[in-house]
């Protein structure tokens, strides 16, 4: 490994992880003395009782949530873009998202009655991690028999554009027939939301994308075989259809997972793969996978940290901040550094 | 690498019938294949588009099932072993794009110890020898810190070729490695895969259009052609026998001369001069239809001194310096 790789995937991503970790923390709309956040951290008590409890229970569970999207979702893109060959694939083309807007859509809108009543036990998250996972990776399994049959990612793509279309027009029928407050409910979950978890959905959402993490970490091997081609991979003692399995599984467990819990999270995971890849100059997914990992932890913190207004009561919507904000740099880095096109072409 | 022994088979083919399973029906496109391919030897596998040849290529590779018939490999039947142990024994370089442009050529290079590698994809200090090894072998150490979008066409497809060798096996594959070179790559590439047969004792077979190069180059040709079961032989006796000509129903082509048949306007000149001088003007004048005979009132005499000349010798003496000229010149006459 490159000698400049390992000082930026040791010392200065971390570095930077921690100390945007530890802003988090601090800032939000009741200000908390940064000695104080500082004491919290290390497992003591804040001076004020309310203190220990925003940031034990309300900016430490956000904090990591953000965290885990930014990992998962800029991993779950990478995957996507080397399996089927193309710099603009990522969960939301495919409709991955989508599926999972979909399962969400069907128990919050179409079986509320039946939720309903396990609200008050304290099961609606779970099964609404269930509903999500599952729209997910049916998705992902239609997208994956399509791709054996079609040889062209272009197909794949408009495919999977068109059961975004689908599943996009499922939800507003059920929409249609659907009470304002029901809608209301599904409405929240689009826009996407990095709080709100307890430290149980938290320690699910980790272990699930942690198992997705390590799967990706697994599949280092297969997935720089395929930059080349599938042809050479396999000439190459690569199973392709292990490795397309097991890649699928991983972004479903990543990207299904952040999904059911946080919601459709835009942007980070078209875009974040690309910034890696050109900040880190490379195409060796064991750099790859850790980088883009690291580098969306930092924009998520980063955009968590803008949509909770800092000294304000709002809290705009995640999913519109990632956008606005990163979209921007992304151009601004492409324009700079030169071609992504160098990635997706001999 | 392995042991130089021209006696021994590195990949045999009995009987081998390929083409598509669809449904009940079989459709056969090439069948009764019996076909060797010995340590050390270049073989090129020729045939006109539409034949067959990538359907056999790919069934040679384990891509596609034989519809009957086998392919041996290392004295084990291709259907018996798996996808990493075939890894181990063959080598492709194929026509596909890749999306590798931000790796480096050294990197790229490294893909070919794969086979050898575990998940964590460590380079053991053999594997890191062998990548130098190739990189060394197949010539491309001045632009192997490139990144493979800086490299030329030319040098991508031996950049491939070295990744193929960095792959350790007997048998070596190429599909058309020099469609869209330009002829000193074209050369280059054949000439390498020529000096990697002698040196390493690999098989290599290259599926190519390129007549010229595999008449000149190759131990040993298979030609595939319709209708008829493919044919192995030395180049020279697949010439001389017409094996060729029949294969690629040549037209307006006399390979037993190397040349175009050239269409004679009837306009008869003689011609004296020696070496290649007198060659090329043989030339000039039979492809603007010249027929060279003793029996003519133009002699043509090649001077072939310090100021190259000729001088057409006919009612009165003319001398162009140029053979542009002395066709002009020829042209104006009344034969």
């Amino acid at each position: 490994m490159d000698r400049s790789h390992t000082i930026k995937l040791t010392l200065l991503l971390p570095l930077a992880i921690l100390i945007l970790f530890i802003i988090n923390i601090s800032l939000g709309s009741v200000s908390v003395p940064f000695d104080e956040v500082l004491n919290v951290l290390s497992g003591g008590e804040a001076s004020k009782n309310s203190w220990t409890n925003i940031i034990l229970n309300f900016r430490l569970p956000k904090a990591t949530t953000a965290i885990a999207v930014g990992a998962s979702l800029s991993i779950s893109g990478l995957l996507m873009q080397t399996l089927f060959r193309n710099p603009l694939a990522g969960p939301f083309v495919l409709g991955i998202s989508s599926g999972a807007s979909l399962g969400v859509a069907l128990l919050l809108l179409a079986g509320i009655s039946i939720t309903g009543s396990l609200v008050a036990s304290g099961l609606t998250s779970w099964l609404v991690v269930s509903a999500a996972s599952l729209g997910s990776g049916l998705v992902l399994l239609l997208v994956v028999i399509v791709s054996l049959r079609v040889r062209d990612s272009m197909t794949l793509l408009i495919i999977g554009l068109m059961f975004g279309s689908l599943t996009g027009a499922i939800v507003s029928i059920l929409q249609f027939f659907s009470s304002g407050e029901e809608i209301q409910v599904y409405l929240f979950w689009t826009f996407g939301s990095l709080g709100g978890l307890n430290w149980d959905e938290i320690t699910a959402l980790l272990a699930i994308a942690g198992m997705g993490i390590m799967i990706s970490f697994i599949m280092v091997k297969p997935l720089n075989a395929l930059l080349l081609s599938e042809n050479y991979a396999r000439s190459m003692g690569i199973n392709i259809k292990a490795s397309r399995f097991w890649i699928i599984i991983s972004t479903s467990l990543l990207a299904g997972s952040i999904t059911a819990f946080c919601g459709p999270i835009a942007f980070i995971g078209i875009a974040m793969p690309h910034l890696t890849r050109l900040l880190f100059n490379t195409s060796n997914h064991k750099i790859l996978i850790p980088a883009v990992a690291m580098s969306g932890v930092i924009v998520m913190l980063v955009c968590d940290i803008i949509s909770q207004l800092p000294g304000s009561e709002h809290v705009l919507p995640i999913n519109a901040i990632t956008s606005l904000l990163g979209a921007p740099v992304v151009i601004w880095v492409i324009l700079r550094r030169g071609s992504i096109k160098h990635s997706f072409s001999g | 690498m392995i042991e130089e022994d021209h006696n021994d088979i590195a990949l045999s083919i009995r009987d081998l019938a390929v083409g598509y399973r669809t449904g009940k029906q079989d459709l056969v496109i090439l069948k009764n294949i019996n076909l060797d391919l010995k340590h050390g030897e270049l073989v090129c596998f020729m045939g006109p588009n539409g034949v067959g040849k990538s359907t056999l290529l790919r069934t040679m590779a384990g891509v596609q099932n034989p519809l009957s018939g086998k392919v041996i490999i290392d004295h084990m039947d291709l259907s018996a072993i798996s996808t990493a142990e075939l890894s181990t024994k063959m080598s492709l370089v194929l026509t596909d794009g890749i999306n590798a442009g931000n790796m480096t050529g050294r990197e790229l290079v490294g893909l070919g110890r794969y086979p050898y590698l575990g998940w964590r994809v460590d380079f053991s200090n053999n594997d890191l020898q062998k990548i130098e090894e190739s990189i060394a072998l197949a010539r491309v150490s001045a632009y192997a810190d490139k990144k493979v979008h800086e490299l030329s066409d030319g040098q991508l497809q031996k950049m491939m070729i070295a990744r193929a060798l960095c792959q350790d096996t007997p048998v070596m594959i190429l599909d058309e490695p020099t469609a869209h070179l330009d002829l000193n790559n074209r050369v280059a590439i054949i000439n390498l895969l020529k000096d990697l047969t002698r040196k390493t004792g690999k098989s290599i077979l290259i599926a190519t259009h390129e007549l010229d190069l595999a008449l000149q180059s190759a131990d040993r040709l298979w030609l595939a052609g319709h209708h008829v079961p493919v044919l192995s032989g030395f180049p020279e006796d697949m010439v001389l026998n017409g094996a060729i000509d029949k294969v690629f129903e040549l037209k307006g082509f006399d390979l037993r001369t190397g040349q175009l048949k050239k269409k004679s306007l009837g306009k008869k000149v003689s011609l004296q001069g020696s070496g290649y001088q007198l060659l090329w003007t043989k030339n000039a004048l039979e492809r603007n239809g010249y027929e060279i005979s003793n029996e003519s009132e133009y002699g043509i005499v090649v001077n072939a001194s310090k100021n190259l000349s000729w001088e057409v010798k006919h009612k009165g003496n003319v001398v162009t310096n140029t053979l542009e000229e002395l066709i002009n010149y020829l042209n104006t006459q009344q034969f």
